[in-house]
């Protein structure tokens, strides 16, 4: 059941400097109840994709387009996100060189925004900032903030218990009509039952506290009540564990566990940290330069980590675990060289020198042409030829390795080129 | 509407160019920079002059029947002298005509002329004012800035104490001083010492943002990897510091101290603290010709004019050598 | 005395730190500005204790607030301490005049953490570089850009890229441009500041190959700082553990190691980063979690033991006195390996027990 999907989500915008084109044709799907793990580095538009996602793109002049479906409760009704001028002759305008500014300003967009948007964020789509002490409104103390998210949490119940009519749009709107009362005491005793939740002790105290007098990892797992006390259906979460020490990251990791689990809730996880996606996320897809370059389970994409062996396949790691029958590598260079970079846990006192990906992560106001990654791409230097001359010329055709992982590149060496698309 | 086609050789497109000095010069906008070359050009031609052209502001004016008076001129409608001739055959208060340009004043002498002069005089006695300014001013911000503790909040409240006091009031005891003790021969010095002394007891401003600055910035890291380089702290503090980030405020307040400089002149003449005969200042024409105001002359009005612009232009100055400047900081 | 020239005797510790000490005065005073009260001082560093040999790597390791930048600060000199000696290469450098600290600083360098904000904005790179060459070198202006080009060449720096801004440069290229300031004043010892964690995946691994190199070319001393213990071992010989401002293991690399460090914390750290680097089969992070420990950084310290409110030994073992009360001493458990190991805790071969001459 597809709670989200995406499909051709294109953002660019203009800037003096020229067209930065943040997101170039990105396809999504969530599905209910899995986590999606968005992973690529910074710079690559993932960032942007979230903020696309629940229109929060903020600098114009810039055009965000493409298909995008949202359904409530993975119910068959669905809400499109995307603009209502349509979309397919844009993309094709605005990748063949015309740029059609739909939010000239502030006030188009935020039009735009307050009609589609006004009853999902907050309600159905929620989000995790990157970094917290900055995203909690610093005039207002922890107890208010949650007591916003947790009376949205309880109207929606209340409203469910009551059958509202409405089931397209079953939540109160925002300019208050419709409002339900609430019990002050009940409102209470749910806040301090989420701070608990996210394993703050002395909630009393905590609830009066501003967000600037707490450490981050309190202000993290606020925000993860936060998110979590509205009773969403979507969570995007940005880079939730960035900037935090390594033991609060392991704890919340065991945290949104916990929680996962408690309330089954979808997650879009955005991170550029590949341990973090690999103990949360079901599924992956691998950005880069505004670009979605592979997508599959995760133990097919992080299949170096988890089977425990060294993150390089060097002469010196340990032997391959057995039951292991093909020890073809179908992902894509990027991630493989990715994965190589990190250093493993065996890997002590720099006995042995690191791989490296050559080159730096390009200017995204002058992308390669072709596939972006062709500049540092392992593959293409040691090999050429047959449709390998594509990789500077063409954006790469997917190639389906199963029925849940495909991979955007044109070297089939190690794939079943039959299964490439035709565009 | 924007070429995207992609280029083939992308890695030089990586490599941009700097901003140069006339991008920055251009995104001021046509108008201000029309403005300030104009008045800038102006003043400067007065000034020049003074120098070159064999004028004499001292010089009269002798009425004669054969001299032409601007026909058409606004100030002398149908060619009549419009002035007033005296006794001794000087004629005063003349219109706009073929040997005085913008006509005379008071005692008959050419008051383009004396505006020329009078230009060179506020320039002079406005650089006096703006270097000492400069000088007293970052010395003592630089020097607040060094410390830290206790002589720190000493300087933070010397300079705020002396920031509110009124100024006029310094400098009128500066002129008792001045007065009493610069002798008759060197009267022509007074002004410029009572300058000195403006720019002296205005340089708190100065040296309290300089200060302010040098304090905030000498926590940021690339101050303290300067410091952990192993950099003298006089280059730390006059390149880092006071070049890179202070120079647009440096900048600004002295432009803005040369436009006080000029008014604070005219006060103090109009008061007959200031300059007295022979020097010629805008404040002296002023003071000397108030009183054709009540009788409707245009002389004074011209004087005022000249002061007030230049006083404007040179305000107006601060604030796009503000905008100029602060776009360094705006770079890549 | 001639700071500058003094050339290390390789017997000698390099660094030597004892006993450190230092405050940081609280904003909130209560009382004027002649006074001051023991409890408006925060402790960062508590009775450090150090020494680091020519040529090696020690690595220190700690949570965010636990002292370990200003450790790094004080050994340079760039802030004042309180108590305490720290002695490079047998000069007490907290007695030293400016003019000879000034020498003694081109000998021991500091990567700051942060690669954008070490850098002058203002100045090209060009300019940033040649400022650091014309500390040693007093040449021509053509001198100056050769050795400026010679160096960035050196840390891999694109030619192209030599008169451009820093804000117009990537991450690992600023960084880039730190290190070849830092190498053109030819330093012996470095402290370096999370030199990796502001940097994208990609380029952190060729950052941290290139101070591999450079170590190597010019058997430079490293301090390396970080809260990423994955790093800390790749890189590091000696690691030294801190906790809110004091050391609470120390030891070589080998020796502290999963399941052969002797201090609750540090196993904890080394849990933590095994299973967030995906290293770890278990589902969740088995290092005793739940409702009943304090998960944060404690803002004030607390007595005894300053570990003891988050540490699952203590609260094994029923929560006993000695770790409340008095805070357990730095003692050297003699040598595992040949090298030496110091912990500081009442229960230290508790965790993992090991045999003395293991």
């Amino acid at each position: 059941m597809e709670l989200l999907s995406i499909k051709g989500l294109c953002t660019y915008i203009e800037t003096p400097r020229g067209l930065v084109r943040c997101v170039d044709g990105v396809d999504l799907t969530i599905h209910k109840g899995e986590t999606l793990g968005l992973v690529g580095e910074s710079g690559c538009g993932k960032t942007m994709t979230a903020r696309s996602i629940i229109g929060m793109v903020d600098t114009f002049p810039g055009v965000v387009a493409g298909d995008m479906w949202f359904s409530p409760n993975g119910s068959g009704t669905r809400v499109e996100l995307s603009s209502s001028i349509k979309k397919s002759v844009h993309i094709e305008r605005a990748q063949s060189g015309q740029i059609f500014s739909i939010a000239k300003s502030m006030e188009v967009w935020n039009n735009h925004n307050r009609d589609v948007y006004k009853d999902l964020r907050g309600r159905r789509i929620a989000m995790i900032f990157q970094d917290p002490q900055t995203s909690l409104n610093p005039y207002w103390t922890v107890g208010e903030q949650l007591g916003e998210a947790v009376r949205i949490g309880l109207e929606s119940e209340v409203r469910v218990e009551a059958e509202q009519p409405n089931a397209m749009d079953p939540r109160p709107s925002f300019n208050g009509e419709g409002r339900i009362k609430l019990d002050k005491e009940k409102v209470e005793e749910e806040i301090r039952l989420w701070l608990e939740k996210v394993h703050i002790d002395s909630p009393g105290r905590v609830i009066d506290y501003y967000p600037h007098e707490l450490s981050g990892g309190m202000c993290q797992r606020i925000m993860i009540a936060i998110a979590l006390a509205s009773k969403p259906d979507l969570i995007i979460a940005d880079e939730p564990t960035t900037g935090l020490d390594v033991t609060i990251q392991a704890h919340i990791v065991d945290l949104f566990l916990e929680l996962k689990k408690e309330t089954k809730a979808t997650v879009l996880l955005i991170s550029h940290d590949m341990g973090l996606i690999g103990r949360l996320a079901d599924r992956i897809a691998v950005m880069y330069c505004g670009r979605v370059i592979e997508v599959g389970p995760k133990n097919e994409i992080l299949k170096s980590i988890h089977n425990n062996e060294c993150a390089s396949p060097s002469p010196t790691s340990q032997k391959e675990p057995e039951g292991r029958t093909s020890n073809v590598d179908s992902r894509h260079p990027y991630t493989v060289a990715l994965l190589r970079t990190l250093p493993g846990v065996d890997d002590l006192g720099g006995k042995r020198r690191l791989p490296i990906i050559e080159e730096e992560v390009p200017d995204p106001l002058s992308a390669p042409p072709g596939c972006s990654f062709h500049p540092r791409c392992h593959v293409l230097k040691e090999n050429s030829g047959g449709l390998l001359q594509n990789c500077n010329r063409e954006i790469p055709r997917r190639v389906h390795i199963n029925a849940e992982h495909w991979v955007s590149c044109w070297d089939t060496s190690n794939k079943d080129s039959s299964q490439m698309d035709k565009l | 509407m924007t070429n995207l086609s992609l280029s083939e050789n992308w890695r030089q497109a990586r490599l941009r160019p700097d901003n140069g000095v006339w991008a920055r010069v251009r995104s001021l906008g046509t108008l201000r920079v029309v403005f300030v070359v104009t008045l800038s050009v102006i003043y400067a031609s007065l000034f020049l002059i003074t120098f070159l052209a064999d004028i004499d502001p001292h010089e009269r004016f002798r009425y004669n029947k054969d001299i032409v008076f601007n026909e058409d001129s606004m100030l002398a409608p149908g060619g009549v002298p419009g002035g007033v001739i005296e006794s001794s055959g000087v004629m005063v208060y003349a219109s706009p005509n073929e040997e005085h340009w913008l006509g005379n004043d008071e005692r008959g002498r050419d008051l383009l002329v004396r505006l020329a002069y009078g230009a060179r005089t506020s320039l002079t006695t406005g650089l006096v004012c703006v270097t000492f300014f400069l000088i007293a001013g970052t010395s003592f911000g630089v020097i607040a800035g060094y410390f830290e503790g206790r002589w720190h909040s000493l300087f933070v409240y010397l300079f705020n104490i002396v920031n509110t006091f009124p100024i006029l009031l310094l400098l009128l005891l500066a002129v008792i001083v001045i007065g009493a003790t610069v002798g008759v021969e060197f009267i022509f010095l007074r002004i410029y010492l009572l300058m000195a002394c403006l720019g002296f007891f205005s340089s708190p401003k100065l040296a309290e943002l300089i200060r302010g600055q040098i304090s905030s910035l000498k926590e940021t890291a690339f101050v303290q990897a300067s410091v952990a380089l192993g950099l003298k702290p006089y280059q730390i503090i006059g390149k880092h510091i006071l070049w890179y980030e202070c120079r647009p405020l440096i900048v600004v307040q002295s432009a803005y101290m040369m436009g006080q400089a000029i008014l604070v002149e005219t006060t103090l003449t109009y008061l007959n603290f200031g300059l007295e005969y022979p020097m010629v200042s805008w404040g002296l024409m002023f003071r000397s010709m108030a009183g054709g105001i009540m009788t409707g002359r245009f002389q004074p009005v011209i004087v005022m004019a000249a002061i007030a612009l230049a006083v404007y232009f040179f305000h107006y100055l601060a604030g796009i050598l503000n905008d100029l400047l602060a776009t360094e900081e705006r770079r890549g | 005395m001639d700071v500058a020239n003094t050339i290390a005797d390789p017997k000698m510790p390099l660094v030597c730190v004892k006993d450190l000490n230092k405050k940081y005065q609280l904003h909130n005073r209560k009382t004027g500005w002649w006074q001051s009260r023991e409890d408006e001082f925060f402790p960062v560093l508590r009775n450090i204790s150090l020494k680091i040999n020519k040529g090696e790597t020690l690595g220190i390791v700690g949570e965010s607030g636990c002292g370990k930048t200003t450790l790094g600060r004080v050994l340079l000199r760039l802030t004042d301490i309180v108590d305490g000696k720290v002695y490079f290469d047998g000069l007490d450098v907290y007695s030293l005049n400016s003019s000879e600290l000034r020498h003694l600083r081109h000998r021991m360098q500091m990567i700051f953490q942060n690669p954008y904000a070490s850098l002058n904005k203002h100045m090209k790179v060009m300019d940033i570089v040649a400022e650091g060459v014309r500390i040693k070198c007093n040449g021509s202006k053509d001198e100056v850009e050769e050795r400026v080009r010679e160096l960035l060449d050196q840390v891999n720096f694109h030619k192209d890229k030599i008169t451009q801004y820093p804000s117009g440069l990537s991450g690992g290229e600023r960084r880039r441009v730190g290190i070849a300031r830092i190498l053109a004043v030819q330093p012996e010892f470095i402290v370096a500041d999370e030199p990796v964690a502001a940097l994208d995946l990609s380029i952190k691994s060729q950052v941290i190959n290139l101070m591999q190199d450079l170590k190597e070319e010019f058997g430079l001393t490293f301090m390396f700082i970080s809260h990423d213990i994955g790093m800390i071992k790749y890189l590091s010989d000696r690691i030294a553990v801190m906790y809110l401002g004091k050391i609470v293991e120390q030891g070589s690399n080998h020796n502290i190691a999963r399941n052969r460090c002797l201090h609750p914390y540090t196993q904890q750290l080394l849990n933590a980063s095994s299973y967030m680097s995906g290293n770890e089969k278990n589902d969740l992070c088995g290092d005793g979690k739940g409702k009943e420990h304090v998960w944060d950084v404690p803002d004030e310290i607390p007595t005894g033991c300053p570990y003891h409110p988050r540490c699952p030994l203590y609260h094994q073992k029923g929560k006993p006195q000695e770790c409340r009360e008095v805070d357990p001493p730095l003692v050297s458990i003699g040598e595992r390996n040949g090298e030496k190991h110091d912990v500081s805790c009442y229960f230290a071969d508790e965790i993992n027990p090991v045999e003395l001459g293991d």
